[in-house]
């Protein structure tokens, strides 16, 4: 796998989690319950796996990306793990601002870091 | 590093996207703003009157009704571009003389045919409505650029706005005619003191905290917008009951208030105001889900005015002053989505 071709799937997931937010998250995913709930972690999956991708390869030494991802990783992790703490009350644009924690988002983020470091590897050998 | 601007651009991009995502995400609860109609009522039953020094007019038994859209969450409120009443809108006018210039007397009964697209500062935009007295209907026709007058079967005698504004008090124009003309001039007026009457109600929620923690009927200092040139202005807020129920000890459901003015200037409105404004039975517009503003409005000695009121003399008996009392209702309800 080429640097192109690595940096075209981080893209490619980015993407795909934007259209999985916007298209499905707000409104189907959850009130369907079932099988369309199970894309409610997806954007944290593949946020996790484009942004560690892409930041990996901002750096040219093996070992510097992959701290950058597995760094990546752990601000994705931390960020799920602060919505432990109670959301404000405030509106921000007619939305609410609140979130909560879904231990299901720290699996997908561990999961997007473990195919993103799989990818970086595949880009190492190759 | 093989490129810096890349690794900051990369990862400033991966944290706001991050945050963006998760501070609006409620997993399951995601609240977007929601579309609502907005149906809001005036009504008065025992009326709303206005003295000059020739003349009282009455407002009785007003229904003024219409809707406009919105979301929830936004304030309820009729201080909008413009504000419209529906055809189901009606009320009595009625005129009582003071003085033996004054040939106007007796009542008559409005009724809004084509929905009145009313606004302050500016000229309402179209509309029409039937004034009934003494047994001759007259027809208003609004217009951007002035209003028709029907009489009876007469054609219709169109009139600038400023032609229109005089006819009310010109005691040398016919009765029905005067009286369809001060029909929308007391509506102006009306509206008016509802802004203020909202005003009240804002100031009520901006000072719920020192009113909460001060004793009923104390008055808490409120800011007019007096410059130097425009004399001293006060205004104070009381919280005057405190109802009974689950929300008693804070400010909620059913308790009253006191908004009092003395040469107050309001700049968003362009006036001074002077007199009392008391809320009762509120119903405040908080918390989640559909809303409902209520409130009982009571007027005494109303003074609305361009220029500045003199702070040591009471307003003179030839001054338009409003007394009397209405009701505000204004209720969201959400406005259905077709399936597809």
């Amino acid at each position: 796998m080429s640097r192109r071709d690595t940096a075209l799937f981080a893209l490619f997931a980015l993407f795909a989690g934007a259209l999985v937010y916007l298209g499905a998250r707000p409104d189907s995913a959850y009130a369907m319950g079932g099988s369309a709930a199970a894309f409610a972690n997806l954007p944290s999956f593949l946020h996790t796996v484009a942004f560690a991708i892409a930041i990996a390869l901002c750096f040219e030494m093996r070992t510097a990306r992959w701290l950058a991802a597995l760094a990546w990783g752990s601000v994705e992790v931390i960020a799920e793990l602060l919505q432990l703490l109670p959301s404000p009350p405030v509106q921000f644009a007619g939305f609410r601002l609140q979130w909560t924690f879904d231990r299901l988002d720290v699996v997908a983020c561990v999961c997007g870091l473990l195919v993103a470091l799989l990818v970086l590897n595949k880009l190492e050998r190759e | 590093m093989k490129n810096r601007f890349a690794f900051v651009f990369v990862s400033l991009v991966g944290v706001v996207t991050l945050l963006a995502s998760s501070i609006t995400e409620e997993d399951g609860t995601i609240d977007p703003p929601v579309a609502v109609t907005v149906n809001y009522t005036v009504t008065a039953s025992t009326g709303v009157s206005r003295e000059i020094d020739i003349r009282t007019d009455t407002l009785q038994t007003l229904t003024l009704s219409g809707s406009y859209s919105g979301f929830s969450g936004d304030g309820l409120t009729l201080d909008r571009a413009s504000v419209t009443f529906a055809p189901s809108s009606e009320f009595d006018l009625s005129f009582t003389s003071k003085s033996a210039d004054e040939t106007l007397s007796g009542t008559t009964v409005i009724d809004v045919t084509d929905t009145i697209d009313f606004s302050l500062d500016t000229n309402p935009l179209s509309g029409q409505y039937v004034s009934d007295f003494d047994g001759t209907t007259t027809v208003v026709t609004i217009a951007t650029d002035g209003v028709g007058i029907a009489v009876g079967s007469a054609a219709a005698v169109d009139y600038t706005w400023a032609e229109f504004d005089a006819l009310g008090n010109d005691t040398s124009v016919a009765d029905d005619i005067r009286a369809a003309a001060l029909a929308l001039d007391m509506l102006d007026a009306l509206v008016r003191a509802l802004y203020f009457a909202e005003l009240v109600i804002t100031d009520v929620e901006a000072n719920r905290t020192v009113l909460e923690g001060s004793n009923l009927n104390t008055p808490v200092a409120i800011d007019c917008d007096n410059d130097a040139t425009q004399g001293t202005g006060q205004a104070s807020l009381s919280w005057t009951s405190d109802a009974s129920g689950d929300d008693q000890g804070v400010i909620g459901r059913d308790d009253s208030f006191r908004g009092r003015y003395r040469n107050c200037y309001v700049s968003e409105r362009l006036r001074f105001i002077e007199g009392d404004i008391d809320i009762s039975d509120y119903i405040p517009d908080r918390g989640d889900g559909l809303r409902r503003l209520g409130a009982t409005v009571d007027l005494s000695d109303l003074f609305v005015a361009e220029g500045e009121i003199d702070f040591n003399t009471p307003v003179a008996v030839d001054s338009p002053r409003l007394d009397g009392r209405f009701q505000l209702s204004y209720v969201e309800n959400e406005v259905s989505v077709a399936a597809d």
